[in-house]
């Protein structure tokens, strides 16, 4: 991911980035899912 | 900002079916959309239509309270009125209107030529209608719909009938639409900017909405997790929350609202993103303080994280924690409090002129710091307890609900329909739109101050005849906000049908963002070349 210029990746590279930030957020919101069932642990 | 406009009309030889190109592709093409323009639109219709709808239960409320005593419903009834009204409006109008703005102005914004995940964001859309109708189904349902509160608490809620598994599955596609929406900002706006559009050059809305979206995948799988456990709990013999099996009631509460409180704020930050463009548009300045307003909006995000609990200090929490929670949220005074400074120093000595959507903007910082000012005093702990669970809350919520994330949603709507529509709206009728919506909305929940602070409580059907004057006064309010509302939607028709002229790409002088550069309304396909950004 280049933040200052993120056209000026050729487009397949620029849809596999856009995916990779797909997936990463996706494993973010399982992982907060799954730690709502770990609050419960006492 | 941008060197040259884009106008690629030779890109849309397969542009849109309209319905004269017959019933069928038409209805295909809305089904089957992947374009950004399109799925902000329907997001945009579709939240309106639950605004009226959510708005509808708030008039059988607002009918029911208007005297002392009971007069149209039953009281269980009521309490779906309450809890449907809420879930409508919080998951059915405010967060579709704002990912529907999203979806219109981000790629626009940035320079990009559509969303990230476009088949994604067609799937987002789509969820919507389903979930809506199965939690609206529930209305005819035996035993009726949830009535426990937006708040879903047990034991309370798992009284509901045979509508419970429905409002849950309702509840978790709405997630699942709206984790898969935030998804598809933050790959937008991290991949697809335009080249030169540094983080720290994007709108103040693009901001809002980047940030309001890690708030959505972090707090959305939580509710959730709440639901499918509550879910559990009355199907499956779990005892998550039930006290005699070794559970407890307390935790749902502490889950709920580490969801809740950030949901607040997935509400209102985006609002805060609309008008940081608004003013500086219509005061003729750039926005003051620009570098400090990201860094709020980042502070109040984190800080949303930590203060869950002030929404249940009457629980029986430790000394600790009841002094932690109070102050971490009275801390969320500061970076707000930078952010209306910033709005007000923007104004300051700007060449202001005083159209809708900047009317609404000024109402929404005047009116939504009343319901900051509130906060405050039911952030104090102590003072909470006298406070909680009465109509001061109710008073508080819509505040910062209403004038501040409706009104700034009306204030955007005002502000870009030009560039949608291509039309100009009816500039008279839109600040009669105003005037009338912000009399009466006051005239509705100004009184509910009062009336919590002696005492009435929230979610009741009947109440003392010591509340009935300003229970009639907030109700004539209510009907009052309600049909003005009907002269929104003629203005949005008669706008969309050609309003009253021609509105050219930049209808707003002050306006310096990219989407200014485009023609109004905006090709189909817009920055197919991406626009170099100085």
């Amino acid at each position: 991911m280049n933040p200052s210029n993120a056209s000026h990746r050729p487009a397949d590279q620029q849809r596999r980035d856009a995916r990779h930030t797909a997936l990463l957020c996706g494993a973010i919101a399982l992982a907060f899912f799954a730690g709502s069932f770990v609050f419960l642990v006492r | 900002m941008s060197t040259h406009a884009a106008t690629h009309d030779h890109h849309d030889h397969h542009g849109p079916a309209t319905l004269a190109d017959g019933f069928g592709p038409w209805a295909m093409r809305w089904l089957t959309t992947t374009n950004h323009k399109d799925i902000g639109t329907l997001y945009l219709v579709f939240s309106l239509i639950m605004f009226f709808i959510g708005g509808s239960f708030a008039m059988v409320i607002r009918a029911e309270l208007f005297q002392p005593g009971l007069q149209f419903v039953d009281p269980m009834f009521f309490n779906s009125m309450t809890t449907m009204h809420a879930l409508v409006m919080v998951f059915g109008a405010v967060m579709p209107a704002f990912v529907g703005l999203a979806n219109w102005m981000i790629p626009m914004q940035v320079g990009a030529p559509d969303m990230a995940l476009p088949r994604m964001n067609n799937w987002s859309f789509w969820i919507l209608p389903f979930a809506f109708t199965l939690l609206l189904s529930t209305l005819f349902m035996d035993g009726g719909a949830p009535a426990g509160g937006w708040t879903l608490y047990p034991p309370l809620v798992l009284q509901t009938g045979a509508a419970f598994p429905f409002a849950v599955f309702a509840i978790h596609l709405m997630g699942l639409s709206s984790i898969m929406g935030a998804i598809n900002v933050i790959a937008t706006i991290l991949n697809m900017r335009a080249p030169g559009m540094t983080l720290l050059k994007m709108p103040l809305f693009v901001w809002t909405w980047l940030i309001t979206a890690y708030l959505l995948i972090a707090v959305m799988p939580v509710l959730a997790g709440a639901v499918t456990m509550l879910l559990t709990d009355k199907y499956f013999h779990t005892t998550f929350f039930t006290a005699a099996g070794g559970g407890d009631p307390v935790l749902f509460q502490h889950i709920f609202w580490f969801f809740g409180h950030p949901e607040v704020y997935i509400m209102i930050l985006p609002a805060f993103g609309v008008v940081s463009e608004i003013i500086p548009t219509f005061a003729r300045k750039p926005l003051f303080g620009y570098d400090s307003m990201v860094y709020a909006v980042a502070s109040i995000a984190f800080l949303s994280f930590i203060v869950w609990a002030h929404h249940m200090f009457t629980v029986g929490m430790p000394f600790a924690g009841e002094v932690f929670f109070m102050f971490a949220t009275m801390l969320i005074a500061v970076p707000t409090g930078v952010k209306v400074f910033n709005w007000v120093a923007t104004m300051w000595r700007g060449a202001m002129t005083f159209e809708t959507p900047m009317l609404f903007a000024l109402a929404f910082v005047f009116l939504f710091t009343i319901g900051g000012f509130s906060g405050l005093m039911l952030a104090i702990a102590p003072a909470d307890f006298q406070y909680h669970d009465t109509y001061f809350v109710v008073a508080h919520f819509h505040y910062v609900l209403v004038t501040g994330s409706i009104f700034a949603l009306m204030a955007a709507a005002y502000y870009w329909l030009p560039k949608w529509t291509g039309n100009m709206y009816h500039e008279t009728l839109g600040q009669w739109h105003f005037w009338l919506s912000t009399i009466f909305v006051n005239l509705l929940f100004f009184p509910q101050h009062f009336l919590g602070l002696a005492g009435m409580p929230r979610r009741i059907p009947d109440y003392n005849v010591q509340f009935a004057d300003w229970n009639m006064v907030s109700s004539l309010g209510g009907f009052g906000f309600g049909l003005s509302q009907l002269l929104f939607v003629y203005i949005l028709v008669h706008t969309v049908r050609g309003g009253t002229g021609k509105a050219g790409p930049k209808p707003w002088e002050g306006g310096t963002a990219l989407e200014w550069e485009l023609p109004s309304p905006p090709p189909y396909h817009s920055w197919t070349e991406p626009p170099h950004v100085k």
